[in-house]
């Protein structure tokens, strides 16, 4: 979102949440830019980061419960981040054009995640049940992580694509800037 | 190596993504596990593993945000000079390096402590604001990408797109004819960014033939002088629309309008376009301090020129 000047601004921010729907929210327009991509930051990183921490762990096997407790908070962070992600993905995903071919990707994209989310609450709740500070990570709770991170880096890179490659998101708040500048530079608009 | 190959490597060109944005995922990430298990650790009865299961994150958290940097400062010499985004991403460059030196002292604090089973209030504080600064940061940098589009649809060009918007002015004018010193050196999919007396203009060169047109898409006005050329067409960098260079007809959506182009003449080596008067608005003159152009520098010089030799014409991926 462009600075304004401060009356200007809230103008536009009072028009603008009289206006707001639900969708709106989720696509991060009050915020100026998508949600999605944001909140997913936490998954994307958590959850390879807790693949490292187990399998440091399971390497070592010397029982540093801090590297198993990490990895239980690196799961726990990562799913209430990606849960509210879900939404806001779904959102955007609405907004794409059946006939472009973000739409698919899309749906791939999604499908990915879902299997992840259900990899990484499995783990989760393995984790749980024998406690979060075990001394070693077993070796159902380190394919659970593999499996999930197999499945997440292929799925996080199509959600690059859409946004580098097929421009989701891009200039969706913004567009008006430019056709200002645009405007100014004698183009048609 | 070619530089020119570590250059497309760290721009994550073969990748089809910029790889600074995938690395980032990690030092936000952890900074922020770091502090719930801080907090967690703070209330909790006072816990080794979890005081250290917190440092862990942060090692890896400032480890993969100094790897981070290094494509991210390639990302933003490629940003044209008179982008709002070149200023927003020395802020970002800065932030995030200020967020790296905080976690460094306190990696270094927590190091030191002499009974390692509880984070204590100053430490705390200090990751907050860390956060603090780094979602500043973060927003700074997703205002790159989805409000000024740097990095979208990059990996579809060869040629490095232009440094900088080069102001000619219209007064130079024989006939209408505006002469651009230099572009006779252009190379093969070479593109510079021009404001010919207030109109931002677009020149590419495409094998022998040189195109000059509206620089600014009809669907969300992204460059086009940063866009993909295949034969007679340009494709816009950041929703794919694209138009015919000859007509300025759209091919392929989501554009929907025509964009402007310009006659352009090639005289013995000497390059000239021709911007008809009436399509020069009045207030262009005053708003092109908006644009951001640089109004005393008229002449195009070599930096300009500069196209890597060994790379060839772009090519639709």
């Amino acid at each position: 979102m462009r600075p304004t000047t401060p009356p200007e601004f809230a103008g536009k921010l009072a028009a603008m949440a009289k206006r707001l729907t639900l969708k709106d929210i989720l696509q991060g327009k009050p915020l100026g830019h998508p949600l999605h991509p944001l909140l997913v930051h936490l998954p994307t990183a958590l959850w390879p980061a807790a693949l490292v921490f187990d399998v440091i762990s399971f390497a070592r096997k010397d029982g540093d419960i801090s590297l198993t407790l990490a990895t239980w908070w690196c799961l726990l962070v990562g799913l209430v981040a990606a849960a509210a992600a879900v939404p806001a993905g779904i959102a955007d995903w609405t907004s794409i054009h059946r006939e472009r071919p973000a739409w698919k990707i899309g749906l791939i994209h999604a499908g990915l995640n879902t299997a992840v989310m259900g990899l990484v609450i499995a783990n989760f709740i393995l984790r749980c049940i024998r406690g979060p500070a075990e001394p070693s990570v077993t070796v159902a709770q380190l394919t659970l992580s593999i499996i999930s991170v197999l499945l997440l880096l292929p799925s996080g890179y199509l959600g690059g694509l859409m946004v580098y490659d097929q421009g989701i998101g891009v200039a969706r708040t913004s567009k008006d800037y430019w056709r200002r500048i645009a405007r100014a530079g004698g183009a048609r608009v | 190596m070619p530089k020119s190959l570590v250059r497309r490597i760290l721009e994550g060109k073969p990748l089809r993504q910029p790889l600074h944005t995938m690395l980032v995922h990690f030092p936000i990430g952890l900074f922020v596990v770091s502090l719930v298990m801080d907090v967690a650790s703070y209330f909790g009865a006072g816990d080794y593993a979890l005081f250290r299961g917190s440092l862990y994150t942060l090692c890896a958290g400032v480890a993969m945000g100094l790897i981070a940097a290094v494509p991210g400062f390639v990302d933003w010499t490629d940003i044209r000079r008179d982008n709002p985004a070149k200023g927003i991403g020395q802020w970002h460059m800065g932030l995030n390096l200020l967020v790296l030196l905080v976690y460094g002292i306190s990696i270094i604090a927590r190091f030191s402590m002499t009974d390692p089973r509880r984070v204590g209030l100053p430490l705390i504080f200090t990751s907050l604001a860390a956060i603090g600064l780094l979602s500043v940061s973060g927003y700074l940098g997703g205002m790159m990408v989805y409000d000024d589009g740097i990095g979208v649809g990059r990996h579809r060009r060869r040629a490095p797109a232009p440094s900088r918007t080069i102001a000619l002015p219209s007064t130079s004018a024989e006939e209408g004819w505006v002469p651009i010193p230099g572009a006779e050196h252009m190379e093969d999919g070479q593109t510079l960014r021009l404001d010919v007396g207030g109109v931002i203009i677009g020149l590419a060169r495409v094998g022998t033939a040189y195109y000059a047109f509206q620089d600014f898409c009809t669907h969300r006005h992204g460059p086009l002088s940063e866009g993909c050329f295949m034969g007679d067409q340009v494709m816009c960098p950041w929703h794919g629309s694209r138009f015919d260079l000859r007509t300025g007809h759209v091919t392929h959506g989501p554009a929907k309008k025509d964009i402007n182009i310009y006659e352009v003449r090639n005289l013995n080596g000497e390059v000239s376009v021709r911007i008809p008067e009436a399509k020069v608005p009045t207030t262009a003159r005053r708003d092109s301090a908006r644009s951001g152009t640089e109004e005393r520098e008229w002449k195009v010089e070599p930096e300009d020129i500069t196209s890597p030799t060994t790379e060839q014409a772009p090519r639709a991926e």
